[in-house]
């Protein structure tokens, strides 16, 4: 069976040259830290994203190492300066496989 | 040698302590964390600002934001910044991996904190060079256990 | 600030790009169903959805908006878990010394409370507040922004449970209910209440029924992610909306009931709801502000939890915390209990799905 991850990006669509956008993700994780036990004692392995990137045309401008301290329900506010008009891309990565990935286009003036 | 009985008692309450003592000992961790980031080099304190609400109501999702004051050229902006907790099982906590690109260095996420604690914020630019700041929090449970 | 409709053509956009090509390919395996909620998401996308749905009312969210459609190119060995999480109470071992002491407090002031604390009755009329106030400004902001809102990814798994097809009759709940902005508007603030055959249910239950009765599917385990997922969805077509839960005739022995439970001593410590809740709400209990519980903003997020949980699982750490034997989920004396403070709290607005610490 599969789990439902959804990411939710909010940025601008529109932007000029040199402007400061910020962006907005969050995606769906729980982030199992790994420290939560069942009631019968039994550790819950951890199961978190390790990993973030954005990428403007195929550049990378930001990345995030996550750790389990990193709270569920990963979002993260960020910024980058519009270049020229592309597509951001958005990559999740983490344990037991987790991947995902979401992009937004850009149109810069 | 006879144990006596007050010895006895007092060392299997050391002993009944000393698993939870090692819950406890992240402040060096932190340290050993922060000296990894470091590798040898000092971080100076000044031009990070860690924000944190100094009452936190439950540790499991708290808000935090950290900015840089940095012009964010490629001649002067900051590569990286690291997000410590003192009070945390494990120490790191966040990475953020920065570039010319992004404008501005701040970044707003949201962390577990599982105690009321120091978290701190160290800040590579660069030119090698260490930047850092910490904010201290109180972090309240829950009145009742939840299942 | 005027955002031209470049955010709905970009929309647009995402609906035709590699993405969604790429959720062909995946048909085959599993994802196939979850590809159903990724195209359902299309509705998200289109402006007037946005502007019905409450959620994303506010003007300049709606043009700044990109909601991408978070495609998982492989899902390893990640598994949908459909039954409660095992309870894991705390993150940290540390919170095992922190419970203990909350214990002890809780316990110390059961035994001083009745005798030192000064109290009141219960609030009624404009002294009813919900606990949101109680708030920090940073929870409070995390509520109100639906794009902050941990609970969010409930509704949108709701919005896309709602399409989908169950059972023997091969029904969704869409089948019969359509769009659920307008057929679903103002339900959730009707119960709990009684069905056709006398039978009092709250709005899982009433799910739950649809499940068996209208749609011959298996219904949803109690607290699984898919019955809180369709009843934040449902819920959150009520938002903002008062509640309007009545003493009829057809009610009112359980009412009486729900009351008598909410004023009856329990468990260990011997305190009843109405003793905090009631007499003592606004006062601190171990630290934290005693709100005076109306089931205001229910399925909640809550942050103790790390998800989103249900008035029914509030209710019985309630129990656990006074140390009572909890009223099993589903149980008339829960249900009763329900119905009363959903009573209490009528014309009281909705918020769900709400957050809460």
């Amino acid at each position: 069976m599969s789990k439902t991850s959804r990411t939710i990006v909010t940025m601008p669509a529109t932007a000029k040259k040199g402007e400061i956008l910020e962006i907005r993700i969050i995606v769906q994780h729980d982030m199992e830290s790994g420290f939560r036990h069942t009631e019968t004692g039994q550790r819950i392995p951890r199961d978190i994203i390790r990993d973030f990137r954005c990428t403007y045309n195929g550049v990378e401008v930001f990345r995030v190492e996550l750790h389990p301290a990193m709270g569920a329900n990963p979002l993260i506010v960020f910024t980058t300066t519009a270049t020229e008009s592309g597509t951001l891309e958005f990559k999740w990565s983490g344990d037991n496989g987790y991947a995902s990935s979401t992009t937004s286009t850009l149109t810069v003036t | 040698m006879t144990i006596t009985r007050r010895t006895f008692v007092l060392s299997a309450a050391a002993a009944s302590v000393l698993p939870a003592l090692n819950a406890f000992a992240t402040v060096d961790e932190a340290t050993q964390a922060v000296d990894k980031i470091l590798s040898g080099r000092s971080a100076q304190v000044g031009r990070v600002t860690l924000e944190i609400p100094p009452l936190v109501e439950n540790g499991n999702l708290v808000t935090m934001k950290v900015s840089v004051q940095s012009p964010m050229t490629e001649a002067d902006y900051v590569r990286t910044i690291h997000i410590v907790a003192e009070g945390n099982p494990l120490p790191n906590v966040v990475s953020f991996f920065l570039s010319p690109r992004s404008g501005r260095a701040a970044v707003t996420t949201r962390i577990r904190l599982g105690d009321s604690q120091r978290v701190r914020a160290i800040a590579q630019m660069n030119d090698g060079s260490f930047w850092q700041g910490d904010a201290a929090t109180l972090v309240t449970l829950a009145a009742c256990t939840e299942v | 600030m005027s955002r031209s409709s470049q955010t709905l053509q970009s929309n647009e956009k995402l609906q035709r790009n590699e993405m969604l090509q790429r959720n062909e390919m995946l048909q085959s395996n599993e994802m196939l169903q979850r590809n159903e909620m990724l195209q359902s998401n299309e509705m998200l996308q289109r402006n007037e959805m946005l502007q019905r749905n409450e959620m994303l009312q506010r003007n300049e969210m709606l043009q700044r908006n990109v909601i991408s459609q978070g495609n998982v190119i492989s899902q390893g060995n990640v598994t949908l878990r459909d039954n409660p999480r095992p309870g894991g109470s705390q993150t940290v071992l540390s919170c095992l010394l922190q419970k203990r002491l909350s214990l002890a407090i809780l316990f110390l002031l059961a035994i001083f409370l009745p005798f030192h604390a000064p109290s009141h009755a219960d609030p009624v009329g404009a002294e009813r507040q919900s606990s949101y106030v109680l708030m920090s400004p940073d929870t409070k902001a995390m509520q109100d922004d639906p794009l902050l809102n941990p609970a969010t990814f409930a509704v949108l798994d709701g919005q896309v449970l709602w399409q989908e097809i169950a059972g023997k009759k091969n029904q969704s709940c869409a089948s019969c209910h359509g769009d659920a902005t307008v057929s679903m508007k103002g339900v959730a603030a009707s119960f709990p209440k009684l069905n056709a055959a006398g039978q009092l249910l709250n709005l899982t239950g009433r799910i739950n029924q649809c499940r068996t009765e209208q749609q011959s599917a298996t219904p949803f385990a109690f607290e699984s992610k898919p019955l809180l997922a369709i009843s934040a969805f449902v819920a959150n077509q009520s938002k903002g909306m008062p509640i309007t839960v009545e003493r009829t005739p057809a009610n009112e022995a359980a009412l009486a009931s729900g009351q008598r439970l909410f004023n009856q001593r329990m468990g260990q410590l011997n305190l009843s709801c109405a003793q905090c809740h009631a007499e003592r709400a606004g006062q601190k209990l171990a630290g934290n502000p005693i709100p005076q519980a109306h089931p205001t903003a229910y399925p909640i997020y809550r942050l103790e939890w790390q998800a989103v949980g249900s008035l029914e699982r509030r209710l019985r750490n309630c129990l656990v915390g006074v140390r009572a034997e909890p009223f099993a989920f589903g149980s008339t004396e829960l249900l009763e209990l329900e119905l009363f403070l959903a009573w209490r709290a009528r014309a009281m607005l909705l918020e769900s799905p709400g957050v809460r610490p």
